[in-house]
């Protein structure tokens, strides 16, 4: 089979669009992180410094699985010949080819992770000059205290507990340490680095190609790009997110991040959309059968995340085992009940409900709105698993959320529209001789 | 603006495969190759021979029952502290083939991949014959079967309700939903179909048959509607369904304390081993079956070629769980989990281990080649590797973890009894027993979802 | 219309989907409502041609799906939460997490039951005959065939005008099609065979509901009988084989039972003519082999209790002290087994011990080989070499005073595990204040703290029991001697 050419309608061209968009966003950019900066550390309090970190990687992770959710999706078209989503597949593309900027914006985690002063991820200064002492304490301590009368048995075990802890420390410490951590970023950053500009260029290639040579060429790397990819992201989250608690573990936790990132990509892209359309760009290649599929994705991938979301919360809270069990311990109780819930209800029920018609689906200016405001409960999602560790165990600790949150959010997101805007000048909006475009136009829903 | 033109005349059979019905076929011979297999006076000889092997299983798997019931559970070797010996990795094994089926019919169909429609009756029957098998090893597991009836919640004269907070009754829950839903999924594609043969029927008792399960179709549009919207809906309820199954499968296992048992990724880690383990089976059954029945025409290379890459991508899933549970195991800084898995690696189950990884992880990678993908018999033997890979895994989990727990002074070596080896192969005995009798009897592709993919289904409304 | 009350209407074969299609806009466009075409398999884009109205087949299966949700949930509340509420591995009898599964399954099964029936239901299906199905040429429609037909009970239906308007849309052959001349409905007597059949199976139904809640003195129904009832001897049991009816039998006279004759008697039993055997039996060599095996078997069986070290500060101590001191667990320490209390004890004695269990701890005999036994007994006196503190010298004790003797003895014989000094009850009641009290027995008595009673509870702990105490938690201090006694006397009276 062959397909037939197509002329396409419409425009499909950023134009003078995208200096606004990249103005926009660097306003946006500056306002944002200039303010939560600010807020950091004008204050003169110690414990502000760290906070300003955490919420700092709140914010870049936040943003920054949007971009890896695209660069997922433009892989994954390839590796299955998808035609539903030639239209929206660039849209993804210039998400995607950000990566670069935002190896930019992880430098800064650089801080936290190599200062003794403030506490990110306590392993990193944990681990100096502990390594012995942990290994065989226990016993000896406990030999100790093999004749003390039962008012002094509470403090064994405390006693205990810290130096399981500190067992539990000293045996990561071949993988959780400062060099290893830093050699396994920019291994990360690296290998998606290579995948963006790889992408992106085959796709940009074969919009002026004669052949579909290009379109092939992304299609051969796709196979081994998802599986590098997959473990890429998985050792990220652990090592970005898991970490944080530097005694949880859980097999699982990267396919949870995957299926947020997947999630508000799809969502960003909507979004992308329905921005451009508004601007009077890609009206004739964009239409409702395209927001249906994404909306499908939305409601797929919402229930996805809910179900791994499930799957770890249920064996966990089962199983009950002490060294697991903290997490989600730390996360009902006091400040943070109303979160766990607040996921649980607005991350999950709502949208489920709310996504499950296809009339939604198929009207773009409701989808939009739950985008918009998927992509928030993406961010409470993210918050959620991170900011529970600032001033783990500590007095004084709660739920540290205000402005600076916030603006540190905003001013993440002005970054990828900077990026984005940056990005669209060079090139169409679509793919716009992909080879599958055509039934990419054609299809309709059942 | 300007507008541009995408390439014209291209082809290349990735983004533009051959057609999925091959031959000089038209949407009545689709209806004769299918129906004659089941119109033929005699089945192939080939297929006599399988049966009567099936059947004599199927005796076997009898008399096992028979001798278990009436002697104890003691006649296989679980015992402590392998309780859960090889009946429950049978369970497993059987329940994780039974996921093919409504994932061609269900997922598959949400992806709009057309392809299924050559494979998916095939597959769904396999499912529930499948589902039977897996069924029957807890029921008989139990001990009392005639007191089965008590994982139901009905009424008892005990006036005791089943435990709920168990995830062993999630499992009842889980597979006999599955079964039905599955059932039923089959069951409303087979309707169309059945019409086709009861209107082809020469005889009076096949007429009456076939029309009686035919519920009186005549291919009206406004049936075909809401058939239609029926089927989506039942796609999108059994997707979902199958994810829980496996889930709640793997749910028997990681909601315990036991290392090797207990981590978190064990539900979509066993959801894509039983779509591995359900693809291999297809295959194995599908290979033979299509030169027997001469079916060469709608079970294509493009069909296998597909099937293959699933089962690539599958294993892959697999391999990535692997890792995760070592790396974690270690990462973990728990010694008994760490222990767990170098056990499962280097301990006394060893082989099992290794057969495992070669089977699941190694096996498939030769279908990085396109020509391995059109090699059928190297495919055909993939599928049994895979199908043995994914026997051993369950083994694997269930016996290692059991044998060395907690507690070095319960360690103990399992080793089956001849009953479980019987038991295992009886129950291939039922599986290809009602397998056989489907492709006897029942059209085994689903004539008119393979029509309407063909180019002939499609009205052009546009060019007048 | 038309009178004719057997004929039912036209039907128009097409030649392909296009040409259906294309009639389907026309006959809808007429203004036709009872009509309808049929085809092979779904023709996409028909449904527009036709104008079907989009089914209402989502809503009834969203109200049915949440019905399904609150049945599950309702089960599992009433059941396990409300009507028969038990605790399973401390999880609170209304535990949600736990509950999702079923409640989902529940779901499903209910959504997807009613899609099925429901669509069938609409449909009108299941129907056993239609006078479509009585032409030959109408087979075709489940083949190869697409047709459009007409009834003849629609108000714009008139037979010429109808079957003209159908030629000129393009069918390839129009027919009439009329009822079936025979009745249709069932032959008379299936239906009654149906009922009566129906009310045979409601028998059985009848007569379970009946057994459901009815009492019964007989024995019920063994189906297998070998799980219940099995012929073996009971120990108490009486039988009619012997003059004396016991079940149970001595052991014949100058006979030895199969599987216990040993050419050295104390290698099984670590006693010699009564006496505990203070070394090794002859058949063993000590050699770094039979230690290593000694090891091995310490570390599984003995470990996980009295520490790796032996020194009785296991993980298992650590955890249950903990819990005392939480006050969810009593416990005592166990045995420092290189202590000078052990290192004192006869081989024999060490060798029943774990034979046969004390106190807390079980009997071993059957876990571990007689062999095995007697290397642990080895590698535990390698571990006392090791660790073991032999304590003062005789020269060093006579110098020291009585009750620095005492203390000694205390500590050295483990006394502290079970009694403290400072006044807090522990296992077994404090030591401080203990001389001189007045102790109530289990029997009513009370008898003074003095050198008698404390001799007393050393040599034969249960002949006087303190009311309170748990009967066999202490346990006989035979090694222990009369000077020590007095000494430890001497001691206890400092505690006042």
């Amino acid at each position: 089979m062959s397909s037939h050419p197509i002329q396409l309608e419409g425009d499909n061209q950023a134009g003078d669009l995208s200096p606004k968009v990249a103005r926009f966003g660097l306003g946006l950019a500056v306002v944002g992180l200039g303010l939560g900066a600010a807020l950091g550390f004008m204050s003169n309090d110690h414990d502000a410094y760290s906070h300003f970190w955490f919420a700092y990687l709140v914010a870049f992770c936040f943003v920054f699985t949007i971009v890896l959710g695209a660069t997922f999706f433009t892989i994954v078209q390839h590796l299955v010949n998808a035609h539903w989503s030639v239209s929206v597949r660039r849209l993804s593309e210039l998400t995607m080819a950000n990566i670069p900027l935002f190896a930019i914006f992880a430098l800064p985690l650089l801080v936290p992770a190599f200062s003794d002063d403030v506490e990110v991820w306590k392993w990193a200064s944990m681990g100096h000059g502990h390594e012995a002492a942990a290994d065989h304490g226990a016993t000896d301590a406990a030999g100790d205290q093999a004749h003390a009368g039962p008012a002094e048995a509470h403090d064994l075990a405390t006693q205990l507990e810290h130096e399981e802890h500190e067992h539990f420390v000293a045996a990561k410490e071949p993988y959780l340490n400062r060099t290893f951590f830093i050699i396994r970023l920019i291994a990360y950053f690296l290998l998606w680095m290579w995948m963006a500009r790889f992408f992106f260029k085959k796709s940009v290639d074969q919009d002026t190609a004669e052949g579909i040579a290009p379109t092939l060429g992304a299609k051969k790397v796709s196979a081994v790009s998802v599986i590098l990819f997959a473990f890429a992201l998985s050792f990220f989250s652990f090592d970005v997110l898991m970490s944080l608690d530097e005694t949880w573990f859980s097999t699982i936790f990267g396919v949870y991040i995957f299926a947020g990132a997947f999630l508000s990509c799809v969502c960003w892209m909507v979004l992308m959309s329905k921005f451009l359309q508004a601007k009077g760009k890609m009206t004739k290649v964009i239409n409702d059968e395209h927001y249906h599929d994404l909306g499908k994705w939305m409601f797929a991938f919402t229930f996805f995340w809910g179900y791994i979301a499930f799957s770890q919360f249920m064996l966990i809270w089962y199983a009950n085992i002490p060294e697991e069990t903290h997490f989600y311990a730390a996360r009902l109780t006091d400040a943070w009940t109303g979160w766990t819930w607040c996921l649980l209800i607005f991350h999950f029920i709502i949208p489920f409900a709310g996504l499950l018609s296809r009339h939604v689906k198929r009207n773009t200016n409701v989808l939009k709105y739950w985008a918009i405001y998927m992509l928030v409960l993406h961010w409470v999602d993210i918050y959620w698993i991170a900011m529970p560790n600032y001033k783990r165990g500590e007095a004084g600790a709660g739920n540290p959320f205000g402005l600076m949150e916030i603006a540190l959010a905003v001013g993440m997101i002005g970054v990828l529209i900077y990026g984005i805007g940056k990005k669209s000048a060079k090139q169409a909006l679509l793919p716009v001789r992909d080879p599958l475009l055509g039934k990419c136009l054609g299809f309709k829903n059942i | 603006m300007a507008s541009t033109a995408i390439p014209a005349s291209i082809d290349h059979e990735d983004l533009f495969p051959a057609s999925l019905v091959q031959g000089e076929n038209d949407l009545h011979s689709v209806t004769e190759t299918v129906c004659g297999v089941l119109e033929a006076s005699k089945p192939p000889k080939s297929w006599y021979l399988i049966f009567t092997v099936a059947v004599g299983l199927l005796g076997v798997l009898g008399a096992m029952i028979v001798y278990l019931v009436m002697t104890g559970v003691g006649v296989w070797g679980n015992n402590q502290p392998v309780a859960w010996g090889w009946p429950i990795v049978n369970f497993v094994f059987w329940v994780g083939i039974g996921h093919a089926g409504t994932l061609i019919s269900a997922v598959l169909f949400l992806f709009r991949q057309d392809w299924r429609t050559g494979i998916n009756r095939f597959s769904e029957a396999m499912t529930i014959f499948a589902v039977v098998c897996a069924g029957m090893f807890p029921a008989i597991h139990v001990g009392r079967i005639w007191v089965i009836w008590w994982v139901f919640p009905v009424p008892n004269q005990m006036d005791m309700w089943p435990n709920f907070r168990s995830p062993l009754l999630w499992d009842v829950f889980a597979v006999s939903t599955y079964f039905s839903v599955s059932l039923l999924f089959w069951y409303m594609g087979l309707v169309p179909d059945l019409a086709t043969v009861r209107d082809r029927a020469k005889t009076k008792v096949r007429k009456f048959w076939y029309g009686l399960f035919a519920l009186g179709w005549t291919g009206s549009n406004r049936h075909w509607h809401r058939y239609e919207r029926a089927y989506l809906i039942l796609a999108a309820l059994a997707t979902p369904l199958v994810l829980s199954v496996h889930s709640v499968v793997s749910f028997d296992f990681a909601t315990s304390q036991l290392p090797g048992w207990h981590t978190t990724i064990l539900p979509p880690y066993f959801v894509a081993g039983a779509i591995f383990s359900g693809f291999a089976m297809v295959l194995t059954l599908s290979i033979p079956a299509r030169k027997m029945f001469g079916l060469e025409d709608l079970i294509t290379l493009r069909h296998i070629d597909n099937m293959c890459k699933v089962i690539m991508a599958t294993g892959m899933m697999v391999g990535y769980a692997y890792s995760m549970e070592f790396f974690m195991a270690w990462y973990s800084g728990n010694s008994y989990e760490g222990f767990a898995f170098v056990n499962r690696a280097f301990g006394p189950y060893w082989w099992g281990y290794w057969i495992m990884v070669s089977c699941n992880v190694l096996s498939p990678q030769i279908f990085w080649f396109k020509k391995a993908r059109k090699n059928l018999i190297l495919v055909f033997i993939i599928s049994l590797f895979v199908n043995l890979g994914m026997w051993f895994e369950r083994f694997v989990i269930v016996v290692t973890s059991l044998n060395r727990d907690f507690l070095p002074s319960s360690w103990h070596y399992f080793s089956p009894t001849w009953v479980d080896v019987l038991t295992l192969l009886g129950s291939f005995g039922l599986f290809f027993t009602l397998f056989m009798l489907f492709c006897r009897y029942l059209p085994q592709v689903a004539i008119s979802e393979v029509k309407n993919v063909m180019p002939q289904a499609h009205p052009h409304l546009d060019d007048h | 219309m038309t009178n004719d009350n057997n004929f039912y209407g036209l039907l128009a074969e097409f030649e392909d989907p296009t040409a259906l299609c294309k009639g389907a806009e026309r006959v809808r466009d007429a203004g036709y409502k009872h009509w309808d075409c049929h085809s092979p398999f779904p023709v996409h884009g028909l449904d527009d041609c036709m104008g079907v109205k989009f089914t209402r087949l989502p809503w009834i299966v969203l109200t049915m799906g949440l019905i399904g949700l609150f049945s599950g949930i309702a089960l599992q509340w009433w059941t396990n939460a409300v009507d028969y509420p038990y605790d399973i591995s401390g999880k609170p009898v209304w535990s949600l997490p736990a509950n999702i599964p079923v409640i989902f399954e529940v779901t499903v099964l209910f959504s997807a039951f009613t899609a099925f029936f429901a669509m069938w239901g609409i449909n009108g299906l299941p129907r056993w005959y239609h006078p479509l199905l009585r032409k030959k040429s109408f087979a075709k429609a489940t083949d190869d065939g697409f047709f459009i037909s007409i009834e003849a009970k629609d108000p714009s239906f008139a037979l010429e005008r109808t079957g003209d308007f159908l030629n000129t849309i393009g069918a390839k052959r129009v027919e009439e099609v009329r009822e079936a001349d025979e009745p249709t409905n069932l032959p008379g007597n299936i239906k009654a065979k149906l009922w009566i059949t129906a009310g045979v199976m409601l028998i059985p139904v009848g007569m379970v509901y009946q057994t459901w809640d009815s009492t019964t003195t007989e024995p019920r129904v063994h189906l297998v009988k070998d799980m219940d009832k099995q012929d073996r001897f009971r120990s108490q049991g009486e039988t009619s084989m012997f003059a004396d009816g016991r079940m149970s039998r001595p052991q014949i006279e100058g006979t030895v039972a199969e599987g216990q004759f040993f050419e050295d008697m104390s290698f099984v039993t670590g006693k010699d003519g009564g006496n505990y055997v203070t070394a090794m039996p002859a058949s063993i060599t000590v050699d770094e082999k039979f230690l290593a095996e000694g090891k091995k078997n310490f570390d599984i069986f003995c470990g996980l209790c009295h520490g790796a070290n032996g020194a009785g500060n296991s993980k298992i101590h650590e955890r249950a002290m903990m819990l005392a001191a939480q006050g969810e667990a009593i416990w005592v320490q166990p045995t420092d087994l290189t202590g000078v209390r052990i290192m004192d004890m006869a081989d024999g004695q060490i060798f029943e011990t774990i034979s046969n269990g004390l106190n807390t701890m079980p009997a071993y005999a059957a876990q571990i080989s007689t062999e095995e036994r007697w290397a642990i007994i080895a590698y535990m006196r390698a571990l006392q070499e090791e660790y073991g503190d032999a304590g003062p010298s005789a020269d060093e004790l006579a110098k020291m005073t009585p009750v620095e003797r005492g203390d000694l003895v205390f500590n050295q014989q483990g006394c502290m595990a079970c009694h403290t000094t400072n006044g807090t009850p522990l296992v077994g009641p404090t030591f401080k204040g203990y001389v001189g009290s007045d102790i109530k027995l289990t029997t009513g008595e009370t008898v003074k703290g003095d050198l008698a009673y404390l001799t007393e509870s050393l040599r034969d702990p249960l002949a006087k029991t303190r009311e309170g105490s748990i009967p066999g938690a202490m346990v006989a201090y035979p090694n222990i001697t009369d000077e020590q006694i007095s000494d430890l006397f001497e001691y206890l009276s400092t505690l006042k």
